[in-house]
């Protein structure tokens, strides 16, 4: 627990990032969360969300220190219920007359990006670790440059341009991150999305070469279309966990470099058992679910850095309200590194 | 009571490992884990302690903007049990703390659930739709005729002597439905959707070309009328969309915290719920249709026959289990009509 805080010695240190959160104690957290939600009809859902974070991010710790969520649930629940009374309205709109909802689905594009700078901004400003908080500082202009433009580029080039692309959007969401007034810095390619996209692809493309042969042999469906399902879900898994530790190990904080090693098989054997879980418990496996992935992930992220990891200094922050991100929590457009 | 953790100044990163300690007035003090030195840090009421959440890290925040992190959970319990006397504070703590307080709350999580999908939803929506003004019921039906209009269907090429026909047979049962609805009854042609009839909610009934040659009689026809008017009757369209409407918003505030994890999970029991609720409606339509030809000299085989037919035409088309179909099974819906 005491890493020679005092000790101030330059040379770099690993700080392993662990996960001490347990299931049996998260899931009577989050039964007590559900239970609370439906008797206050909903409205308890903001406190919930606040606990459910507050157990992650305290049961989160490297060199010694845990991560803090610091939102106020009032706010929360302030965006929550003006979310939900867009999303209401839309639904109706839509069901009654659905060229009006296809034509406020168009009004919402310009509208989006600013709900995704706001909310990234709130969650990073929510979070903290040894009393210094996070910061998001990308523009509207940026988030719809690279989420509403740049995605366009996508269809427009046939798919040729989805790693650079990919690439453009982490570049930007990690290079607008920074802790206690230092930046973060990415230092991934180009080269290394395209690597990743590839072999990926290479991937569909032996499966698509078997299931064929094997649909030669056995002409019923039923043999190559689950071969064709469990490639699709390895391959995006594989583009998941790659990208995820590319993003880690070649982004900078101040001189300190992290390390992220999630296998493919391992994400990939965590996503079906997982699905499984939920599905056959009617959803009383969630809480299960949720930990043993933060487990796995922390277990696989390491900190390069110096001993005393004293150099972070918190800067003032203008307070801002939730209330665009929670909107965007509704329209499910969260987008994460 | 002693409280250790690490401490980080206001703004500052490095940690120093700390003990707190308060005396029977509240004074708060800090002192390193060296033990030299001992300094004030204000008053117990000053400072901000978050609440207990399992046994993750703890944070007390003090007034000059210090932050102690600890672990010891029941040491800051103790203290605010201390210092704040009647205060009702860790109440969810309590709860979760309790296995049957958690095990009562699963059962009563799932009772709920299931309660408010199968009977406060579909009970509300029916009560709403059938209490909204008819002006929603007329405009809603106009908008999506024309959007049918434009997408899925051409002018019918049935003869005027036909159509004519048929329409005289419809307005007389409309006006013994004794409802304040505009009824008619449009014929139209359509590839994609085949023989098959249906009704909006401001009284509009359309039925296809290929259906009206599939009946081998009026009567036939009429019976499928009577279910039409059966669902408009009971404003089925109407309820459809409240439900549909109501059942995202409770499969969102339910699964809040799960729709990131699995997706898929959260949309499956929506779809075989409004199968199911789509059901439920077929069945209340054919009552209907069965208790207007009993009531009015139609024998009620003519219903079992068209059923039939349908299902002989759409063969091959839809298929899958029946918890899965919008519409029930067509041998258990012609059992009434057959006995």
């Amino acid at each position: 627990m005491n890493t020679g805080l005092m000790s101030g010695t330059d040379q770099p240190v690993s700080h392993d990032f662990e996960f001490s959160g347990k299931a049996g104690e998260f899931f009577r957290i989050w039964i007590v969360n559900v239970l609370l939600t439906i008797v206050t009809l909903g409205i308890y859902s903001a406190w919930a969300k606040v606990r459910t974070r507050q157990y992650f991010y305290g049961s989160t710790r490297v060199a010694g220190s845990s991560f803090s969520y610091l939102a106020s649930p009032l706010a929360i629940l302030q965006g929550r219920l003006i979310g939900i009374a867009l999303l209401a309205a839309y639904t109706l709109i839509s069901q009654y007359n659905p060229i009006a909802g296809a034509a406020l689905s168009l009004l919402a594009i310009p509208v989006v990006p600013w709900i995704v700078a706001r909310g990234l901004a709130f969650n990073a400003r929510m979070s903290a670790w040894r009393n210094v908080r996070f910061q998001f500082d990308g523009s509207y202009g940026g988030v719809f440059v690279h989420f509403i433009l740049l995605p366009m580029l996508i269809m427009l080039s046939l798919g040729f341009a989805l790693p650079w692309v990919v690439k453009k959007q982490k570049e930007f969401l990690v290079s607008h991150y920074s802790f206690g007034g230092k930046r973060f810095e990415p230092e991934f390619t180009t080269g290394d999305f395209y690597k990743i996209y590839l072999k990926a692809l290479g991937l569909m493309i032996i499966a698509g070469i078997v299931a064929g042969a094997v649909s030669g042999f056995l002409p019923n469906p039923l043999f190559s279309a689950p071969l064709m399902i469990i490639a699709y879900l390895l391959a995006g898994t594989y583009v998941m966990t790659c990208t995820s530790n590319l993003i880690y190990n070649q982004s900078l904080l101040a001189s300190y470099g992290f390390e992220s090693n999630l296998k493919t098989g391992r994400m990939l054997f965590l996503y079906i058992t997982n699905l499984m879980a939920v599905l056959c418990s009617l959803g009383l496996a969630t809480p299960w679910v949720m930990i043993r992935m933060a487990r796995y992930k922390a277990e696989c992220l390491t900190m390069h850095a110096d001993e005393s990891l004293s150099q972070f200094t918190d800067q003032a922050q203008r307070e801002q309200s939730s209330i665009a991100e929670e909107v965007g929590d509704v329209f499910d457009v969260a987008v994460g590194i | 009571m002693a409280v250790r953790g690490l401490y980080y100044a206001q703004g500052s990163s490095e940690a120093q490992a700390m003990i707190m300690d308060s005396d029977d007035h509240g004074t708060i003090t800090l002192q390193s884990e060296q033990g030299v030195s001992r300094y004030p840090a204000g008053h117990f009421d000053q400072l901000q302690i978050s609440p207990r959440i399992g046994s993750s890290a703890r944070a007390i925040r003090f007034a000059d903007g210090g932050l102690l992190e600890t672990n010891d959970n029941d040491g800051v319990d103790l203290l605010l049990r201390q210092h704040q006397k009647s205060r009702n504070n860790g109440f969810v703590h309590r709860l979760e703390s309790s296995y049957r307080t958690v095990f009562l709350a699963a059962a009563g999580c799932l009772g709920v659930l299931w309660l408010l999908l199968t009977v406060v939803l579909p009970y509300s929506a029916q009560k709403l739709a059938l209490n909204l003004p008819d002006s929603v019921a007329t405009s809603v039906g106009q908008g999506t005729m024309e959007v049918m209009d434009e997408l899925y269907f051409q002018h019918s090429e049935l003869s005027e002597s036909d159509q004519q026909r048929l329409t005289k047979l419809f307005d007389a049962m409309a006006v013994n439905a004794d409802a304040d609805y505009p009824f008619r009854l449009l014929f139209r042609s359509s590839e994609q959707i085949g023989a098959n009839a249906f009704a909006l909610p401001d009284g509009t009934v359309v039925v296809t070309d290929d259906f009206i040659a599939l009946a081998e009689n009026d009567q036939q026809v009429q019976s499928v009328l009577a279910h039409e008017i059966g669902h408009v009757i009971h404003r089925h369209s109407l309820r459809r969309v409240l439900q549909t409407t109501g059942l995202s918003i409770i499969m969102i505030l339910v699964t809040g915290d799960v729709v990131s994890t699995a997706n898929l999970v959260a949309l499956l029991p929506g779809i075989l719920l409004e199968s199911s609720y789509s059901r439920s409606m077929e069945t209340e339509a054919d009552q209907y249709a069965l208790t207007y030809m009993k009531s009015n000299g139609l024998p009620p085989k003519h219903f079992a026959d068209i059923m039939t037919l349908m299902m002989t035409s759409h063969e091959g088309k839809a298929g899958g289990p029946e918890f899965l179909s919008s519409h029930p099974d067509t041998q258990e819906r012609i059992k009434p009509f057959i006995e």
